[in-house]
């Protein structure tokens, strides 16, 4: 079930009214119904590898609680770890692995007979699979007690609203208030549809209606040069963060509907003068994740300099793998980590205030929206397009610029996405990295007219803008 | 939650009011919409025109009194509607009447029509007067929206055509003439449109698109079996257009004239190729960009046409 699908706008309603009705006692049972609902309407057959990744997970935590050895606590959380990581691996990383090692081995003229399964991605294994690996870490170092009731368990693994594209959620912040009393809170609830509204823009209007033109640039290369390759590489910047965190968003208003606060997953990263800012404002959860469960265990900032960074690369390297089994997605994180340890290096250090903050936020956004390349690249020789290809014609900027925007847009168009969807989203935005990252509760300080006159303009634009009859998938759905 | 539903209600009043007023507007100003001739189709129709915005701004039957016309063609509508089209509205063509079956260069070639980007925004334009049946990737939720909210179907055309409204209601488009300052711009922006955008494959190949190559020979066939004589045409353009067909895709019309030649010899169709008539290619008041003929220039090309074929 897609959160922009009128499947989901008659689901919502109905478990709202449910959980709202029902006493305390029954709320967890709702949500667990719900949820394992929500996922099976996308596949039913998949939800065995929730149950399967939930009963491990759950059993592990509870044993290694009961358990006095610390070699026998090691085991279990061996092997709860590689039985989560294989579901992972089957499904996600199998055909990778075979392929790079065929690759490998054919190198040094040794055969190996390719072997590729058929098997569909289950949307969400990454997400879910990391809050289970977090929880039962947590488990294991003793920082939260194992969940003894299955039932509650099972509904903090698959809440609905964060099941299949996160916010990862850590068990110290969403546990507790699976099993806490909820009173309504109409301010909360109000919040939480600002949050949606807000989402819905993004998604269904900015990065739905510019993907069409990323994906005819990126689906076929070969045909464009230019300055079209950067008009592409900037919708896709503006597409991906759109699409992310636009979900990200409805998922945080949804959990607000429930009387539950789910965690930031951006804050305004576009307007990052570092790129360790920008890690510090996207992706929050994963990124945090990664610093708590990689790098901190790898050694984080303690020893030399060397190791420090080689454990930054690590870190990236696998935050790129986890994005997607490609090379692609490998450089990805290899370009960032690059960067920080280039920051490190250099003593860079982001600008708080003034001039030279704006023109540092604009060197980090560039470099960004050219990593972006990697990401959104089929292969690293199509990446390597781009780059080679970009400034093709920039010796006469006039016609570089005509010609690369006729071939992908027209220039009324153009300014009509400016000034209805990219403005909106650059002020909110802006509003918010001046505010703690949070750009809808930022401009709760606005006037109540100008507040309401927002919204209803934003409401006016998703209902007569978006597509209709067509409930596209999320980007980080595949993830 | 008195307060929070409140405020629900409130929003959605609010939204729901501007959304019917928007509406409205847009049915006003819209009471023009291309569509709505297909609500009051002619019964006994002795010429009729298919095909895209070739067919649609290149036939203008004003001047022709004694005969029923009627004009199917709409704007990037490929053989597969026409077809559909056909098929629904068969009955009322007459027997021993003439349907031109406008080919465009981007006709036969491409991908899939319902993978395009603006398959949706097209599409919608059919729920209005055609049955279900005949409609490609038919949801009921977009027939609402088309019946009763056909404001909402518009994406960012909605501004669009309420600020182009404004700009020329005094002059519609068709009685423009090129603008020569940026025609061979207009010129080179359509034939890479019409012929490299969604028409190649990954390995930089021209995509032959089976369904609406096979729609033409089912259009000829439909034709036929009621005594409806099928002629094919490509419409007339301006020497800078075929210029920059062939520069823009050498090889191109070779491979276009090849599946036209692969037609006419199956099926003994007869076909006029206006594309290079040096009657029309270098006349920049017959047209309105480089490759649509404007009113003067349809009722030109339209009686012109009338005379060559219906005398052979």
């Amino acid at each position: 079930m897609l959160f922009n699908s009128l499947h989901f706008a008659l689901f919502l309603p109905i478990v709202f009214t449910l959980y709202w009705i029902s006493p305390h006692r029954f709320r967890w049972m709702i949500l667990l119904l719900s949820s394992y609902y929500f996922y099976m309407s996308w596949n039913v057959k998949y939800v065995v590898l929730i149950v399967f990744t939930t009963v491990v997970s759950y059993f592990a935590a509870i044993m290694m609680e009961k358990t006095k050895s610390a070699r026998k606590k090691q085991l279990i959380l061996f092997v709860s770890l590689l039985l989560c990581l294989s579901t992972l691996f089957v499904f996600k990383y199998f055909n990778f692995f075979f392929e790079s090692l065929s690759g490998l081995l054919s190198a040094f003229s040794i055969p190996l007979h390719p072997v590729t399964l058929n098997l569909l991605l289950p949307v969400g294994i990454s997400f879910y699979t990391f809050q289970t690996l977090s929880y039962v870490i947590d488990v294991y170092r003793g920082e939260v007690k194992a969940e003894p009731n299955l039932g509650v368990y099972a509904t903090f693994i698959s809440f609905f609203p964060q099941l299949v594209a996160g916010p990862i959620e850590r068990t110290q912040n969403l546990l507790p208030q699976i099993k806490a009393e909820h009173f309504f809170q109409s301010e909360r609830g109000i919040y939480g549809l600002k949050l949606m509204v807000w989402g819905y823009f993004k998604k269904v209007i900015v990065a739905d209606t510019i993907a069409v033109y990323v994906d005819k640039v990126y689906g076929m290369l070969p045909e464009y040069h230019g300055f079209s390759l950067v008009l592409a590489t900037l919708f896709f910047t503006l597409q991906i963060y759109c699409d992310f965190s636009g979900y990200s968003d409805i998922a945080r208003g949804t959990a607000e509907l429930l009387d539950i606060d789910l965690m930031r997953n951006f804050a305004s990263p576009y307007f990052s003068a570092s790129v360790k800012e920008f890690w510090s404002r996207w992706h929050i959860s994963l990124s945090t994740w990664f610093r708590d469960y990689v790098y901190i265990p790898l050694g984080g900032n303690r020893g030399s300099k060397i190791r420090r960074y080689w454990n930054l690369l690590v870190t990236f390297l696998v935050s790129g793998l986890w994005h997607g089994a490609n090379g692609t997605f490998v450089a990805w994180g290899g370009v960032h980590a690059l960067a920080q340890i280039a920051e490190y290096g250099l003593r860079i250090k982001a600008p708080k205030t003034g001039f030279s903050r704006c023109l540092r936020v604009l060197m980090v956004f560039c470099f960004v929206a050219l990593a972006w390349v990697f990401f959104r690249a089929e292969s690293m020789s199509d990446a390597f397009y781009v780059f080679l290809h970009m400034l093709d014609g920039a010796t006469h900027p006039v016609r570089y610029l005509r010609d690369g925007l006729g071939v992908v847009i027209s220039v009324k168009r153009l300014a009509l996405f400016c000034a209805l969807y990219f403005a909106p989203l650059g002020i909110v935005d802006y509003w918010g990295a001046k505010n703690g990252g949070d750009g809808i509760a930022a401009i709760e300080v606005w006037p109540r007219v100008f507040r309401w006159s927002f919204y209803v303009v934003i409401g006016l634009i998703i209902l007569f803008f978006s597509k209709k009859g067509v409930a596209t998938e999320f980007v980080y759905f595949q993830f | 939650m008195k307060k929070f539903l409140t405020t629900l209600f409130l929003y959605f009043l609010i939204v729901g009011s501007i959304t019917v007023a928007i509406n409205g507007a847009y049915l006003m100003v819209a009471e023009d919409d291309v569509t709505e001739r297909f609500l009051n189709v002619p019964d006994q129709i002795q010429i009729s025109t298919f095909g895209s915005s070739h067919g649609e701004c290149g036939f203008d039957y004003e001047d022709v009194t004694d005969k029923i016309c009627f004009n199917f063609s709409l704007t990037a509508q490929f053989p597969s509607y026409d077809y559909r089209l056909m098929r629904y509205y068969g009955d009322k063509l007459a027997a021993g009447g003439t349907a031109y079956l406008v080919v465009s260069y981007f006709s036969l070639f491409g991908i899939d029509e319902t993978k395009t980007e603006t398959f949706a925004s097209k599409n919608a334009r059919y729920y209005s007067f055609l049955p279900p049946e005949y409609i490609k990737e038919y949801d009921w939720k977009t027939s609402l929206f088309a019946k009763y909210f056909p404001s909402m179907t518009q994406g960012e055309d909605l501004l669009l055509i309420f600020m182009q409204r404004s700009a020329t209601t005094e002059t519609d488009n068709r009685d423009r003439t090129v603008n020569t300052e940026t025609l061979e711009h207009d010129a080179h922006d359509r034939s890479r449109a019409h012929l490299i955008v969604e028409k190649l494959d990954n390995s930089g190949a021209r995509i032959r698109n089976q369904e609406e190559i096979t729609s033409l020979y089912e259009m000829i066939s439909f034709c036929r079996e009621r005594d409806v004589e099928p002629v094919l045409v490509t419409t007339p353009f301006l020497a800078e257009y075929s210029d920059a067909v062939m520069e823009t895709a050498p090889g191109f019309l070779e491979e276009f004239h090849d599946i036209i030649r692969e037609i006419t010899t199956t099926t003994g169709v007869r076909y006029y190729d206006y594309s290079a008539d040096s009657r029309f290619i270098h006349d920049y008041s017959l047209f309105m960009n480089s490759d649509h003929l404007n009113r003067t220039g349809a009722r030109k090309f339209t009686n012109l046409l009338l005379q060559e074929t219906l005398q052979s």
